[in-house]
């Protein structure tokens, strides 16, 4: 599971960098001194940071249905 | 005076245990022949530089194949049994040295065979010579005792590689700058400095593993 | 409150970082000069593109220029025209003959105006010789002065060539992986300590932070890629720091291997721990010692400005560290998150 999760981070982080590198384009991230590109360095960021609490609660989940189907 | 002579009864049992088991000593060696016989026929000319990188690469896989029986060969008993005669640092010093010979006559064992079949750009064959006996040494420190974590991972013939490949890196990259010395490739300004850098890498690692071995060999 | 105040804390630093990350200017600069070559004894105009120069505030009456060499060879400009939003026209009256012996020289174009400050492009204008006369080559360029420069006012950032903006990546890239070790760092304390004392919470710290720690590194490479492909052109160069972060990160993905392939408890602990403790001391040199030894594009090796140099400065330390607080902090608390279930888990296979 937890292979999974940071494989499909990879691949997320990996189609953020070509999307935003050829999406409007070749110029978009060079525009505005260049300035998207740290957005996308927040974006894959920000999504590292969500993956893993998606991640997180699917681990708690699955405690909280052992504990219900338990009582 | 008791601990030293253990350790000499400790090597002594892996090399009759090795003699014992002559096809392994074989297979490294056909292992090693057969490598060079086709790197030598698949790149006709080999540059130095070249010749360096792929004298090291076969010497990692080679060592990872010769050092993964060095601990999974111990069945459990057998292992309880030195357990009760000896002490565990003991256990891993006579690891070191044993291993530590063997990867050294390998090392040497693949020089010659690059000499004979691929070509000989070796300059200085005493800084090259102690590139190898440096990289024995190293390799042995870090495969000794992650094969030993690897023996108690259970899968061990991919976890071992798994875990050791990445791990020897820093010690290869500067036995490829001592060799490269050796050969002629690179400068011998900084090579003093990659000596003592590795030797005190070394030290630290035989350091940190006589102080985890006991842990984990009590598992 | 107890046990609350750090998360708070991460939380508030990050919101510090994006914001005044982002709204602290970049300082003026030149991003190019047009014609790069000009000739000995002829009359040029050279346009110069700025950045952020905020031209429409100024009057052509401030604006100065000078080509410059060493500080010692100077040559006022004729005269400085606004030609656009953001550009320049430099007019230069270049005299006959070149100071030095030699067939090209380069010089670096500067300009300078109050509030804005005193701008450069290092090393762009390349002046072909004419004349051979040494000595009055000498006094045709060294009877002007640069005068007194004026200094930028107000805060903001350095004005970093083929950088630009992309200079606020350091608050998040860099900390991103001065976090990741700070977090390895205390994941081995915690596990020196579940040697010592065999306690499973100890080692429920230590995988945890280490989990959290490989995050980061892999957030660390991919936010690295983006950046090094629109600075160097590729996503990934054969250069050292970085292969050696790739190492450092497949050394902890091994250790991530290894705990699942062992499947009691109490021995997964002992193993993982001692793998734990010994791989730090070899990422140690991987990180910190050879990257030294060797040339690369990479700031902090080599041959190359560090932190120490011009990359950083006291403006973006307000920033830079503040950032690895909080990133440290927010990985702290999503170890603390993991730790937290990990002990849930343990109670209820108890049970």
């Amino acid at each position: 599971m937890k292979y999974k999760l940071l494989l499909v981070l990879a691949i997320i982080s990996m189609s953020i960098n070509t999307a935003f590198a050829h999406g409007d384009g070749p110029d978009f991230f060079r525009s505005i001194g260049k300035i998207y590109v740290v957005v996308g360095v927040m974006v894959i960021t920000f999504i590292g940071i969500t993956c893993f609490l998606i991640y997180i609660d699917r681990k708690i989940k699955k405690i909280e249905n052992e504990i219900s189907s338990h009582n | 005076m008791k601990v030293l002579s253990n350790i000499w009864y400790l090597i002594l049992k892996d090399f009759n245990i090795e003699l014992r088991q002559r096809y392994i000593l074989a297979s490294i060696f056909l292992y090693v022949i057969s490598t060079v016989f086709i790197i030598s026929k698949i790149l006709q000319t080999v540059s130095p530089m070249l010749w360096n990188a792929i004298f090291w690469i076969l010497f990692i896989f080679t060592a990872v194949s010769a050092m993964m029986k060095s601990f999974s060969q111990e069945i459990s008993q057998r292992s309880l049994y030195y357990y009760y005669l000896t002490g565990p640092i003991e256990i891993i010093i006579a690891k070191f040295i044993y291993n530590f010979f063997s990867l050294l006559l390998m090392g040497l064992l693949i020089m010659a065979a690059f000499i004979v079949f691929i070509n000989n750009p070796i300059e200085n064959y005493g800084i090259f010579v102690l590139g190898v006996i440096l990289g024995a040494l190293g390799v042995s420190v870090i495969f000794t005792l992650v094969s030993s974590i690897a023996s108690k991972g259970g899968n061990s013939a991919t976890l071992m590689s798994v875990l050791s490949i990445p791990l020897v890196l820093p010690v290869v990259l500067f036995n490829l700058r001592i060799t490269g010395a050796g050969i002629g490739i690179l400068g011998m300004t900084t090579i003093a400095n990659d000596i003592l850098l590795l030797l005190s890498i070394i030290t630290i690692l035989v350091g940190v593993s006589l102080i985890l071995f006991p842990q984990i060999w009590r598992t | 409150m107890k046990g609350i105040w750090w998360k708070g804390l991460g939380v508030l630093l990050m919101l510090y970082v994006i914001i005044v990350g982002f709204l602290m200017p970049l300082r003026p600069g030149i991003t190019t000069a047009f014609p790069q070559n000009i000739k000995s004894g002829e009359t040029s105009v050279i346009t110069a593109s700025t950045y952020n120069a905020r031209l429409e505030t100024l009057s052509a009456s401030d604006l100065r220029a000078w080509l410059v060499r060493d500080t010692t060879y100077i040559l006022q400009a004729q005269s400085v025209k606004i030609s656009g939003d953001q550009s320049v026209d430099v007019t230069f009256d270049v005299p006959e003959n070149l100071p030095v012996d030699e067939e090209v020289l380069d010089f670096s174009l500067v300009l300078d105006a109050p509030e804005m400050g005193s701008i450069v492009l290092p090393y762009s204008i390349f002046i072909a010789k004419k004349g051979s006369d040494l000595s009055s080559g000498m006094t045709a360029w060294t009877s002007d002065s640069l005068g007194k420069l004026n200094k930028h006012k107000g805060l903001a950032i350095p004005f970093r060539n083929l950088l630009f903006e992309t200079l606020r990546n350091t608050y998040f890239h860099v900390s991103l992986w001065f976090s990741m070790f700070i977090l390895f760092l205390i994941s081995v304390i915690y596990s020196i300590k579940f040697l010592r004392k065999r306690e499973p919470y100890f080692d429920n710290v230590a995988s945890s932070l280490v989990e959290v720690g490989t995050l980061f590194g892999i957030l660390g490479l991919a936010t690295g890629a983006l950046w090094a492909k629109n600075t160097w052109g590729t996503y990934w160069t054969t250069d050292v720091k970085l292969n050696m972060a790739a190492v450092s990160m497949m050394i902890y993905a091994a250790y991530l291997v290894l705990r699942s392939s062992i499947k009691d408890g109490d021995k997964k602990a002992i193993i993982s721990s001692s793998y734990n403790i010994f791989a730090f001391f070899i990422i140690v040199p991987l990180i910190f010692v050879i990257p030294r030894l060797t040339d690369s594009l990479h700031p902090g090796n080599g041959g190359n400005p560090g932190f120490g140099g011009e990359d950083m400065d006291n403006t973006m330390r307000m920033v830079f560290y503040p950032a690895i607080i909080a990133f440290t902090l927010i990985g702290l608390w999503m170890s603390n998150l993991m730790i937290r279930y990990k002990k849930l888990r343990n109670r209820i296979d108890e049970i």
